[in-house]
């Protein structure tokens, strides 16, 4: 008799897909774009900047929804894509800002300045830090499904604050950039790993969901005996 | 052409390759707690 064939996660259909654009996208970005008028090769950093920006304000919006969603429903499949949505919000703001100084080097020549762009950005990725903290520390499920659900509706009113930024106080970062400011042969690779980090986001928000439900499934039926050490989550 | 940054591809391959090493290192460590959990389950 063959040994039973395990099925291919769902999910991984979304990460495959992220893959093939990304490589796509990092092609046309780095190899047949043409430099940027100013900044020369150093504006190849914004094809994946931009796009890491777009979809991580989105995941962490997202958190807001599924937070505001579990505080009126209470279903736990809501918490188990909310810490999804903010552990990703928060690698991809990490990146953001690691993208950002890199590119600021060369251009402002700083690495860092606290411009309201940037220091918004930077209190955000703290804020949800915080959040991811917070939820650490908390050990009842029901009391630490409630607690990162408020905790992440107040980090999430930095969200606007990050996004109008640079049109509420005189910055040096950029104006929102829109089909009309940005050069043809350059639309193609930002909407192309735009639509890459997209698909890699969800596909890694679903997994950190998959972990949640498996570890409330592990508590569902670990004996009472203490001696069982079972993972909070 | 005047006033264009020279050079700098340096910059673009740090920058790239911070961020996805950073994204393939969380997605690396999230399968392995994902599939420590699930052999956790299948030994009980």
């Amino acid at each position: 008799m063959s040994a039973p064939q395990r099925r291919i996660a769902p999910e991984h259909w979304f990460g495959v897909a992220g893959l093939i654009l990304l490589a796509v996208g990092s092609y046309l970005g780095l190899v047949e774009a043409p430099p940027e008028r100013y900044m020369g090769e150093v504006g190849r950093i914004l094809y994946i900047h931009v796009p890491t920006a777009w979809i991580g304000l989105l995941a962490l919006t997202a958190a807001g929804v599924f937070a505001g969603l579990y505080l009126v429903q209470r279903r736990p499949r809501w918490d188990d894509l909310l810490t999804g949505c903010v552990e990703v919000g928060v690698i991809l703001t990490a990146m953001l800002l690691i993208q950002g100084s890199i590119w600021a080097r060369p251009t402002w020549g700083v690495f860092w300045t606290w411009d309201p762009r940037l220091t918004t950005a930077a209190i955000l990725l703290l804020s949800f830090i915080g959040v991811l903290a917070l939820r650490a520390f908390v050990e009842d499920p029901q009391r630490r499904a409630r607690w990162t659900a408020v905790a992440t509706l107040v980090a999430v009113l930095d969200i606007p604050i990050v996004y109008f930024s640079v049109k509420w106080w005189r910055t040096l970062h950029q104006d929102f950039s829109s089909p009309e400011t940005v050069a043809g042969a350059m639309h193609w690779p930002l909407r192309i790993n735009a639509f890459a980090l997209l698909a890699l986001a969800i596909w890694l928000i679903l997994r950190r969901a998959r972990l949640s439900r498996q570890r409330r499934s592990a508590r569902a039926t670990a004996p009472p005996a203490t001696s069982t050490l079972v993972a909070g989550d | 052409m005047d006033g264009m940054i020279q050079g700098g591809w340096e910059w673009v391959a740090a920058a790239w390759g911070i961020s996805l090493t950073v994204f393939a290192t969380y997605a690396v460590l999230l399968h392995l707690r994902i599939r420590h959990e699930r052999r956790r389950e299948e030994n009980r």
